[in-house]
């Protein structure tokens, strides 16, 4: 469930401030949220990667879309790649790498100052 | 162990923020480029037009509205010039940002600032021409002109508007792919941009190479492949004209100079670049209404190098071409008169040797006396690097551009570069006077003001007027002076006068019914003053003249085909006597098919036809072999002209110039003729098999308009249109027609129709990026919308944008 949150929170921080601030702004996103919302890492990680990379790959598409994929066919031959849908994978991916990090960093650091339970003696 | 893992991945996080954030190789920064808000995705448009219908600025006046047609011209309707001027900045800015600045950042040698240090020496060779010092001393004319200064800083102003509502996402694509952003518009960009104009069209010269050739080849040789006329010379001005006017007499030195050779010369522009231009007058055409064509041939580019636009505001109402970073319109029409450019070539760069006092470089000889140079440093930042520094030392000529910094073997040369370029002229005030002008007497007056580049100002008017005008700021020279190195050292060397623009040349009303003009030689030798340059045009002014006299009852169709004539006159001249000299008995079947060919052909560099690409690669063969001699010479030379050439292959057949080096047997014009023949056939076989198709012409020549960056997916290649280099329709690879217009001047009305290869938006991520280049490749053309007020409505109008003053 806080699995769920967190990656439904990264997404929701970084549409807003995506909006209006720069790029880097969803590392600050990722981080802080994971922060806030501490978990297994590689659970944090993934929260990360999914919920930057998916909100990137769906922009890239719907601006895409929006544009009639009239720089976007440009942009493939420029890079020769094949296919917009490459370019709009891609997109998700360097987003999701990023994301996944600075999550996975986000709660990394919150890890530091949650004191592990003792095993119960009873136990 | 939970701090190690911490700072290994906070780590890992900064080194993946490092590498997409930063610009590696060239290429754009990844992170930056690929976000979905800002970076490329940004830049794509599904419609052509997405604008709002109200949009409010900062520094407007008040209330103007600007409406498109089809084609996207705008047309602006201000209250004020102010206003007029200032949304001619914005609406140019909006479609063509990048190319503005960055021509400039070009111009003024600053290119290494954005694509790094492979840039120096391109910037280096920039700033050692000068431009920006001319710019410099441009601004200062301008500034004595209350009306030309108003409308350059108004125009300014509207492209700093622009620029300051942008962020990264809405930087043009260019500004995001090289990773750099825009800065203020000064009107001294507007100066340099006019610099770039004169650096383009006025600085072919070939001072240098005349004097390495003249010391190599002789006086005799000399004048034998580089004579300053032919026989059956074609000028602007008809053959035969007499002047009335008392000239300016010059001293010419006695006494003899002995001129350094120069191994290597700085970079020079396309001699291609060129234009044509025709009028005529009422008895010439269908309904008695005066027709002017012009067509400006320079490299085609996308984003293209003209915005056409209608300025419409008190006093003025004027529609035509504008060129990105100068206000006004630069060639077009108002309700009285029509005016066109083509290039008047004329030798106003001349070399100076220079010799420094020591070597301190602080004083340089003139006649009995020392002079003082001034130092500039120029700082060259570089991306990713230190900056480099150099010192460009000035005398009264102007810059010393080769010295022992720059190409001049060391200390060998110094030669300082003079040119009209460098002196103070405010064109625009031409320019914003013409917009205005409503008769001869109007065009007079504004050209009057115009020092550079020379051009052949073309004219019409609805009275009934036509006229050519060869205007610039020329000096007056004796024999010879400035078609080889000048003696710095030496007064009489100097420019000694100017000639005064009422004795420039001019013709009107002749009586052949047209005037005409495409680069040629200005004048015969009627006129008072020595005329000379290296590049004169041969061909399309023979062709265009040619036609005008058969031509009656002419109509704007008839001028359009005439402008997209495709007749090669070159092909006239020399193929006869290549086909003559050929021996046809030793010819197989496919060269015989080749030679059959050649001997069906009308000359028409038609798109389709096989037949013009054999002539070219047989000419080019021929070339390549007469003037072998040129070839592997320590010094820098220029070949003769291809005039020239086909007048000594007609004429002297058996001069030792035919003679091939290092071969045992003395050739001749027939042998050579035999030879190329099948080296021209053997390449295009070549050209073939490399290529997968046949070589029809437009595939052969392959014309292409390239983006300014040379990158692919914004070009457009092979465009399939006919032409050729000194063809009236004058297409080659990278050159041609960048803007066709022809206009009818009636009493009760004016018609313009123009199309250019291009358009008017320069992002390629819009649907109409390069919209117009098939239109411009058929020779179709574009009615031109006048309107007379903003209240006229027209069925091509077909979007209206109101901006107010916020």
């Amino acid at each position: 469930m806080i699995f769920i949150t967190r990656l439904i929170l990264i997404s929701i921080t970084c549409y807003l401030a995506g909006a209006i601030m720069p790029w880097w702004v969803i590392i600050v996103c990722s981080m802080v949220v994971s922060f806030l919302l501490p978990g297994h890492n590689f659970n944090s990680f993934l929260s990360g990667f999914l919920g930057v990379g998916l909100l990137w790959m769906v922009l890239a598409w719907k601006f895409d879309m929006e544009s009639g994929s009239n720089m976007s066919s440009k942009m493939t031959q420029l890079f020769k790649i094949d296919d917009p849908i490459i370019l709009i994978l891609a997109t998700g991916l360097i987003g999701g790498i990023v994301g996944g990090f600075s999550a996975f960093t986000g709660n990394s650091l919150r890890q530091i100052f949650i004191k592990k339970k003792k095993p119960s003696f009873y136990s | 162990m939970k701090i190690v893992r911490f700072v290994f991945s906070l780590l890992i996080t900064a080194i993946i923020f490092y590498f997409l954030n930063k610009s590696i190789d060239g290429k754009p920064p990844i992170g930056k480029f690929i976000n979905p808000y800002s970076g490329f995705w940004q830049n794509g448009q599904k419609e052509a037009l997405n604008l709002e219908e109200e949009l409010k600025l900062k520094g407007l006046e008040e209330k103007v509205v600007v409406k498109f047609d089809e084609q996207y011209f705008p047309h602006i309707f201000a209250n004020n010039d102010h206003d007029l001027y200032f949304t001619q900045g914005y609406v140019t800015a909006r479609d063509r940002l990048w190319q503005m600045e960055f021509q400039l950042l070009a111009a003024a040698g600053r290119v290494s600032e954005i694509i790094g240090k492979k840039a120096l020496d391109f910037d280096r060779g920039r700033r050692r021409i000068g431009l920006l010092y001319g710019a410099q001393r441009m601004l200062e004319k301008v500034k004595e002109s209350e009306e030309s200064l108003k409308a350059l800083q108004a125009y300014t102003d509207g492209i700093n508007a622009y620029i300051k509502g942008l962020d990264y996402a809405s930087y043009p694509i260019e500004y995001k792919l090289l990773d750099y952003k825009p800065e203020p518009w000064k009107n001294l960009k507007s100066c340099l941009f006019l610099k770039l104009m004169e650096n383009d069209l006025s600085r072919f010269e070939a001072d240098l190479e005349n004097t390495n050739a003249l010391k190599l080849f002789g006086r005799e040789d000399f004048d034998f492949l580089f004579p300053e006329r032919h026989p059956n010379l074609d000028p602007v001005i008809p053959n035969g004209t007499t002047w009335d006017f008392e000239p300016i007499e010059v001293e010419k030195p006695e006494g003899y100079f002995e001129r350094p050779s120069t191994e290597k010369t700085i970079e020079k522009p396309d001699p291609r670049n060129g234009s044509n231009s025709f009028v005529v007058d009422g008895s010439k055409t269908a309904n008695g209404k005066v027709l002017l064509a012009n067509e400006m041939d320079l490299q085609l580019r996308l984003p293209s190098v003209w915005y056409v636009l209608q300025l419409h505001a008190p006093g003025i109402n004027v529609f035509g071409s504008s060129m990105p970073g100068a206000p006004g319109v630069i060639a077009g029409f108002n309700d009285s008169i029509a005016w066109g450019e083509t290039n008047a070539k004329r030798d106003v760069v001349d070399w100076y040797y220079v010799e420094f006092k020591n070597e301190k470089r602080e004083e340089y000889k003139y006649d009995d006396k020392w002079l003082k140079t001034q130092k500039i440093a120029e700082e060259f930042k570089i991306k990713g690097g230190e900056s480099y520094y150099d010192t460009i030392v000035y005398t009264h000529y102007g810059p010393v551009t080769y010295d022992r910094n720059f190409m001049g073997d060391g200390d060998r040369i110094n030669y300082a570069m003079k040119w009209t370029a460098h002196e103070g002229s405010d064109e625009y005030l031409t320019f914003y006077e013409l917009n205005r002008a409503s008769n001869y007497d109007d065009f007079v007056r504004a050209t009057d003001k115009y020092d550079g580049p020379p051009q052949n100002f073309s004219f019409a008017s609805s009275s009934g007027d036509i006229a050519v005008r060869v205007n610039g700021k020329f000096p007056v020279k004796w024999q010879e002076q400035g078609k080889f190195l000048l003696d710095g050292r030496n007064s009489l060397h100097e420019w000694q006068a100017i000639i005064p623009k009422s004795q420039n040349l001019v013709v009107r009303n002749p009586e052949s019914g047209f005037v005409s003009s495409a680069n040629q030689h200005p004048v015969d030798l009627n006129y008072p003053y020595y005329t000379f340059d290296a590049y004169y045009e041969y061909f399309r002014n023979r062709r265009i003249n040619d036609r005008l006299k058969a031509m009656d009852n002419i109509r704007p169709a008839d001028m359009m085909r005439l402008q997209n004539d495709n007749y090669n006159y070159r092909a006239l001249e020399s193929l006869p006597v290549m086909l003559d000299s050929l021996d046809t008995t030793s010819l197989n079947n496919s060269q015989l098919k080749a030679y059959m060919s050649l001997r069906k052909w009308d000359y028409f560099n038609q798109p389709d036809l096989l037949t013009p690409s054999i002539y070219q690669a047989w000419w080019d063969e021929l070339y390549r072999l007469t003037w072998d001699e040129f070839d592997d010479q320590d010094v820098e030379l220029m070949k003769p002209s291809v005039y020239n050439t086909i007048y000594i292959l007609n004429n002297y057949p058996d001069s030792k110039f035919f003679d091939r080096k290092g071969t045992s047997t003395v050739e001749n014009a027939r042998d050579l003729i035999n030879q190329s023949f099948y080296a021209g056939l053997d390449s295009l076989e070549a050209w073939k098999s490399r290529n997968g198709k046949e070589y029809a012409w437009y595939e052969y020549k392959n014309t292409s308009v390239n983006h300014i960056l040379d990158l692919k997916p914004f070009s457009r290649e092979t465009i399939k249109v006919g032409g050729g280099k000194n063809i009236v329709n004058a297409t080659s690879a990278r050159h041609g027609p960048s803007w066709r217009m022809v206009i009818e001047l009636g009493k009760d009305k004016v018609q313009g129709w123009g199309v250019y290869p291009g358009s008017q938006t320069g992002n390629p991520g819009n649907p109409a990026y390069g919209h117009l280049i098939d239109s411009w490749a058929k020779g179709e053309y574009f009615p031109l919308i006048f309107l007379k007020s903003p209240e006229e409505t027209h069925n091509s109008l077909i979007f209206t944008q109101t901006i107010s003053p916020k």
